[in-house]
């Protein structure tokens, strides 16, 4: 198994864990869920709910995708919207001054508010989802990664 | 249909089905109305018809507390237990024990929660509860 596979594979495993750990302990105590996702006061209640019910299994198999590698592509691409999205949620509350808990890993995680920790996990979460990308594209086809040594150079232009 | 697309609304969809199956098996699913208290929480009716009157504990922070509060409610939170603890309690044995209302901002906050698990912890009562909504439900109660 080559640097690149081995690479992939370790974050691709990774990743999956961590969505798929997201997504069940939200699963295991969704009333608390919603109380996180209240918290970022952006949602009436019923839409809050229905975020605290699809998410963590949006999540999950999101996760077992990345896991297994089933459906990669699309996991991933809705990830990386997921951590977008995130990312925009904990910068509003933050810029509003909320006293919250980020929720992100249910009641695994400190209740502590610490909107620098956080943006900067879904900054690292956001990097790894699109290296993962990145990884399994190169190891499918690296000549589209790389320029190729025979590729004509345009005219006018030194190498 | 592009596989990538496919793929996408698979994964989009299948998770609703499991949704629903939250809401229909799981104990702990929240309720579709927001005024439904949770385990461990208790609404404006429910207190009404304590038999003793409950002594309020405001977990929110000092300056809210100051600006507005339940009338002869407790400043109560994590950040000055050791300062606001000894007040409480000598407020709760004085008035004989009565059953223990918290509460936060709204119900979005999870600080009344907290106090409530510390508070049943420190004082080995059951008889301590949270206020569904918290200050917001007060507030729109007009009391």
């Amino acid at each position: 198994m080559t640097a690149a596979a081995s690479g992939s594979l370790a974050l691709r495993l990774f990743l999956g864990a961590v969505f798929l750990y997201a997504g069940i302990v939200k699963v295991i105590d969704p009333a608390q869920f919603l109380v996180d996702v209240e918290s970022y006061r952006l949602l009436p209640y019923l839409a809050a709910l229905v975020v605290a019910l699809y998410l963590p299994w949006l999540e999950i198999f999101c996760g077992a995708a990345l896991w297994f590698k089933r459906w990669y592509d699309g996991a991933i691409v809705i990830l990386l919207g997921l951590t977008v999205v995130f990312g925009v949620l904990i910068a509003s509350a933050w810029v509003r001054g909320l006293d919250i808990s980020c929720g992100c890993f249910g009641v695994s995680e400190s209740t502590e508010t610490n909107y620098a920790w956080w943006l900067l996990r879904d900054i690292l979460l956001f990097a790894g989802l699109a290296g993962s990308l990145w990884l399994e594209r190169f190891r499918e086809d690296p000549a589209r990664l790389t320029i190729s040594a025979s590729e004509p150079l345009e005219s006018g232009k030194t190498p | 249909m592009p596989a990538t697309l496919r793929e996408i609304c698979l994964l989009l969809v299948l998770p609703s089905f499991f949704a629903a199956g939250t809401v229909v098996l799981h104990p702990g699913a929240p309720s579709w109305s927001p005024d439904t208290p949770e385990e461990g929480e208790v609404n404006l009716t429910m207190i009404d018809a304590f038999p003793d009157e409950p002594l309020w504990v405001d977990a929110r922070t000092r300056d809210e507390f100051d600006s507005a509060h339940v009338p002869n409610a407790v400043l109560l939170n994590e950040d000055a237990w050791h300062d606001l603890f000894p007040g409480f309690l000598d407020k709760w044995v004085l008035r004989g024990e009565p059953p223990v209302v918290v509460y936060c901002g709204s119900r979005g906050c999870r600080a009344s929660h907290q106090v409530a698990e510390r508070l049943r912890e420190e004082t080995g009562s059951d008889d301590v509860h949270v206020l569904r909504g918290g200050w917001q439900t007060w507030e729109d109660s007009g009391r």
